[in-house]
C-alpha cells in the first residue's frame, strides 16, 4: 500500500483508484457502524475520497492515511446523523426506523441465513468488541494507533483490549465455526 | 510495533470469515466504487466539494416516473437541481444557484461533458442527457465547486 500512496500522492490516478477500491468496504462499514442508511453512507464514502484529494499531499504513510480516511469518514458519518437528528419532526423514534441502520449482530443471529453461530457469538461480546472487530475484519493490519483514532481508545488500551476480544470470540466459537466451512 | 500479542493463523481465519460475514449481511453497493472513480476522475483537488443535504422524490402527475430534486449546499453557493425524467433514457435537469449569478456549469459525464452557464437569475438548465454517473461543476469566481457524483436512471 506504501507503493499506491507514494504514487497516488505523485498524481498516479490509477494507484488512487487501487487505494479507493481497496480501502472502500472498510470506510462503507465505518459509516454503517454509525447508524447511517446506505444512501448515506455512500455519499459520506465519497465525500471522504473527494476530500482526501486536497490531503494527500501530507499523508506520509499508508497506518496514517487509514488513519486519515477512518476519522474523516467517521466525523463526516457524526456530521449527517446529527443534520438528520435535528431535522427528525419530534419522534426520536421514528428516526431509527427512517434510518435502515446495519443489523446488529444480535439481529443476524436470528434473520441472517448464514454464519448464524458466528453472530450469536459476536452479539454476547460488548459493542466495543463488536466494533473492534468488525474494523478489523476489514482491515486485519490496522495498528494500535489507527484502532485507537477508530474506536476512540486510548492507544495503549486497544493491545489488550483487541487481544481479549479475539480470545472470547474464539472461546464462544469453540472451533465450531472451523467446522463450517 | 503491534507487539502484545501477534495475529496466529486462527485469529486470521476468523477474521476472514468475519469479513465474509459482513460483507454477506450489510454489502457496500457494488456501484460505489465506480462511483467513486468517477468523482475522482476530473476533480484536482483544488475545488470545493459540495454536500448534498436533500432529496426528495416528487411524484409526477401521470405514470409512475417522479421528478428529484436535489440541494447542495458549499460554504458561500447553494444548488438546487431537479431532475426529471425525458424520452429515450435521458433526463432533463434544471438548476437554479443561490445567490444568483452568471457562473460557467459544467456536468460530467461518463463518456463527456456539457458546458451551459446560469442566467442572473441563477438558473440553467441540461437537456437529454443520458443516464448514468454525473457531476455538477460550477465555475464560481473565486472558486470552483463540485458536487458528488449521482446517478441518472
Amino acid at each position: 500500500m506504501g507503493r499506491l500512496l507514494e504514487a497516488a500522492r505523485a498524481g498516479d490516478r490509477e494507484s488512487l483508484n487501487e487505494l479507493v477500491r481497496e480501502l472502500t468496504p472498510l470506510l462503507w462499514h465505518v459509516a454503517r457502524a454509525q447508524g447511517l442508511d446506505r444512501e448515506s453512507s455512500s455519499d459520506v464514502v465519497q465525500h471522504t475520497w473527494l476530500t482526501l484529494l486536497r490531503s494527500i499531499s501530507d499523508i506520509r504513510s499508508p497506518a496514517a492515511l487509514t488513519g486519515w480516511l477512518v476519522q474523516v469518514t467517521k466525523r463526516e458519518a457524526w456530521r449527517v446523523a446529527r443534520r438528520a437528528r435535528a431535522e427528525e419532526p419530534v419522534d426520536g423514534a421514528e428516526f431509527i426506523e427512517l434510518l435502515d441502520r446495519s443489523p446488529t449482530p444480535a439481529d443476524l443471529a436470528t434473520t441472517a441465513e448464514t454464519h448464524q453461530e458466528l453472530w450469536a457469538a459476536l452479539a454476547q461480546l460488548s459493542e466495543r468488541c463488536q466494533e473492534i472487530l468488525r474494523a478489523m475484519a476489514f482491515l486485519p493490519e490496522l495498528t494500535y494507533t489507527e484502532l485507537s483514532a477508530l474506536l476512540n481508545i486510548a492507544r495503549g488500551s486497544i493491545g489488550p483490549m483487541r487481544g481479549r476480544c479475539l480470545v472470547r470470540l474464539r472461546a464462544l466459537l469453540k472451533g465450531g465455526v472451523r467446522d463450517e466451512r | 510495533m503491534n507487539a502484545d500479542r501477534p495475529f496466529d493463523a486462527v485469529d486470521l481465519e476468523m477474521l476472514r470469515q468475519l469479513r465474509g460475514a459482513w460483507t454477506e449481511a450489510d454489502p457496500a453497493p457494488t456501484d460505489l466504487v465506480a462511483t467513486v472513480h468517477f468523482a475522482l476522475e476530473l476533480t484536482s483537488g483544488t475545488e470545493e466539494i459540495m454536500r448534498a443535504v436533500e432529496e426528495h422524490a416528487l411524484p409526477v402527475a401521470k405514470g409512475d416516473d417522479s421528478t428529484r430534486t436535489i440541494t447542495f449546499d458549499g460554504t458561500e453557493l447553494i444548488v438546487m437541481v431537479s431532475i426529471a425524467p425525458a424520452a429515450g433514457a435521458t433526463a432533463r435537469i434544471d438548476g437554479w444557484l443561490t445567490p444568483a449569478g452568471v457562473h460557467q456549469i459544467e456536468l460530467r459525464l461518463q463518456d463527456g461533458l456539457l458546458r451551459t452557464s446560469s442566467d442572473d437569475g441563477g438558473r440553467f438548465a441540461f437537456d437529454r442527457v443520458p443516464w448514468g454517473l454525473v457531476q455538477l461543476v460550477v465555475r464560481a469566481d473565486d472558486t470552483v465547486l463540485v458536487t458528488p457524483a449521482m446517478v441518472l436512471s
